[in-house]
């Protein structure tokens, strides 16, 4: 079963008219890790944003967990993202004044679901699982890229949701982080979520379940 | 979220955050020079409004008798009046001495010997009681800070020349009386606050200054009597009363109050700015974090934050900075406040000068500057609610 699908989705940006998303369609679904390749303003960013319900877009439908989303309020949109959705981006956008369990901590704070005892805990689980055991009372600027990265990933999962976007990961990293990112990313998808990935790094390739390319706002599978 | 998760929160960035301690500590500063400007002009306000009102010259009235009639009976008259507490003639009231004392370096000029009344004395003196039956004759009191050799004006740059009468307490003067050639000596039994006054004026009993004065033949008898009210503010009332009863008067002296208003409005002027520059470091600071953070905000939007969320971290961050701002300002208060209390002891005319704590304009301070952070933070909140989170994300 799918727990995102995008039906014929369109995304045109009115600005200079870029069709960004060319009628797009696709289904992915949990356990798996996917990875989106394609070259710079190729779309796959926006792929991602607009899977994450950061963007509106022009034609077409998102379903996740097969309810879409395209009437959804603010109000409704932040719940699910909370719920559902993990985001790790190129760059950690750590708060530099909260320590790494602090950091973690933060999605927790707006989950009804997780007691205000178990907060604390739960991060410091999340970071052992992502090998910081020993960073936990770090502050941001205490810790090199790739732990910083290992800290967002912590972040990305304090809610335990079902779907991890990442929007080139590793693009700060160098190789051994890299591959240390990856592992983990590969890790969660085993263990039951759904690892989207987008990246123009070739050797994410050959951690993932599926591979899409994009050109031009189309995405096509390896297959094709 | 529960608010006690925003401010655990808020508290720990807010303390880890040099541009927020900045902040506090500007506003901090800021409340506390408002603070002190006010307390400062407050107590500087009543000290001399206090000092004048102790100020004899300032309550006493020169009153002329047209008429012939006996001194008694006038005496009676004037002493009806109300608002009056003493009256007396003229005779009684003033002479002129030359000090010549062992203490001749410092004490070396002239002064003014004034009569007055036990009640008159204690209204003036602090820390002594004169009894209604004694007759103090041979004693004087001096102010506390004595001018010798000089007519000075308050706030004149003499200190130098200011001598502390409390270091002339209990001892002995000795007087040369020019116009009779006579020395006299007398012990100086107690002080008075001397501020406003700068002729050196000592004060004895009324039948001490008429016996001096009888032994002085060249003093031709006048119908002028010394009319002594009870405070300055029913002056004018008295001497329209005194008037329609065909009596003219004038007042021996009058408080200038220049300096106190330049006081003041320095100090309004300095009060405003400050205001302004607190308001406007609760706003750029605001403005400022909005701008830095966009891209911080942005990504509490996609871990799943709503606008709502966002708004409240903004608004206790607002307050909290606002608020430790405000307490950092006490504590700077109450320390300054000692401080000042303190010079001002070792200041010889400012020794008496009462600090006066408003706590009305901290309380009105505090809810002005509240309700402007409560603004701030709305007004930043909605800007928060227009963000674009993929472009902010990309910054």
């Amino acid at each position: 079963m799918s727990c995102i699908e995008i039906k014929n989705v369109t995304k045109i940006y009115s600005k200079n008219n870029v069709h960004a998303l060319n009628n797009i369609s696709a289904k992915f679904e949990m356990n798996k890790f996917y990875v989106i390749n394609g070259k710079s303003g190729s779309g796959k960013s926006t792929l991602i944003q607009i899977l994450g319900i950061l963007d509106k877009i022009n034609n077409g439908d998102i379903l996740i967990n097969n309810k879409s989303v395209i009437e959804m309020n603010e109000q409704q949109i932040s719940k699910l993202r909370m719920e559902k959705i993990g985001f790790i981006f190129q760059s950690f956008y750590l708060d530099n004044c909260l320590k790494a369990y602090e950091n973690v901590m933060l999605p927790m704070l707006i989950n009804k679901k997780i007691n205000k005892s178990e907060r604390k805990a739960k991060a410091i689980e999340l970071l052992k699982q992502l090998g910081l055991e020993d960073r936990i009372n770090h502050y941001p600027s205490e810790l090199s890229g790739g732990e910083q990265q290992r800290v967002a990933i912590a972040r990305a999962l304090a809610n335990n949701p079902d779907i991890i976007l990442a929007d080139e990961p590793t693009g700060n990293l160098d190789p051994e982080n890299e591959n240390i990112v990856l592992n983990i990313l590969k890790n969660l998808s085993k263990n039951g979520k759904c690892i989207i990935m987008v990246t123009h790094s070739q050797s994410a390739i050959n951690y993932a379940d599926k591979v899409f390319f994009m050109e031009k706002g189309v995405l096509k599978d390896e297959n094709n | 979220m529960k608010i006690t998760d925003y401010i655990s929160v808020t508290i720990k960035k807010v303390f880890r955050k040099k541009s927020y301690v900045f902040s506090i500590f500007l506003i901090a500063l800021s409340i506390l020079v408002i603070s002190l400007t006010d307390s400062l002009i407050n107590s500087i306000n009543i000290y001399f409004n206090n000092a004048a009102e102790n100020n004899l010259s300032f309550r006493t009235l020169f009153v002329y008798d047209n008429s012939s009639r006996e001194t008694s009976e006038v005496i009676n008259e004037l002493s009806s009046y109300e608002h009056v507490i003493s009256v007396v003639q003229e005779k009684s009231f003033v002479t002129s001495t030359i000090i010549n004392d062992e203490i001749k370096g410092n004490l070396d000029g002239q002064i003014m010997l004034y009569g007055i009344n036990n009640d008159l004395l204690n209204s003036l003196v602090d820390g002594k009681k004169f009894d209604a039956d004694s007759n103090y004759t041979k004693e004087i009191i001096c102010p506390i800070t004595f001018y010798p050799n000089s007519v000075v004006q308050y706030f004149k740059d003499e200190t130098n020349n200011i001598i502390d009468g409390s270091n002339l307490l209990n001892k002995k003067l000795n007087l040369y009386f020019r116009n009779i050639d006579i020395n006299e000596e007398y012990e100086v039994i107690g002080l008075y606050d001397s501020l406003y006054s700068s002729e050196n004026i000592c004060y004895t009993s009324f039948d001490n200054v008429l016996r001096l004065n009888n032994l002085d033949k060249t003093l031709i008898e006048n119908h002028q009597y010394i009319v002594f009210v009870d405070k300055q503010e029913n002056i004018q009332d008295l001497q329209l009363k005194l008037l329609d009863n065909n009596y003219y008067s004038n007042i021996s002296g009058k408080k200038n109050n220049t300096s106190i208003n330049k006081i003041a409005s320095y100090g309004v002027t300095i009060s405003i700015f400050t205001l302004i520059f607190a308001i406007l470091i609760i706003l750029f600071s605001d403005i400022k974090a909005i701008e830095e953070k966009r891209s911080y905000y942005a990504n509490l939007k996609v871990l799943g934050y709503n606008n709502k969320n966002l708004l409240c971290f903004i608004i206790i961050e607002n307050l909290l900075i606002f608020i430790f701002g405000f307490i950092l300002s006490l504590i700077l208060f109450i320390i300054s406040l000692n401080i000042i209390k303190h010079a001002f002891r070792s200041i010889l005319f400012l020794k008496k000068t009462p600090i006066i704590v408003n706590y009305k304009f901290f309380l009105i301070l505090f809810i002005i500057l509240l309700i402007i952070s409560l603004l701030v933070g709305l007004c930043s909140g909605i800007k928060i609610k227009n963000i674009n989170i993929i472009k902010s994300i990309k910054e």
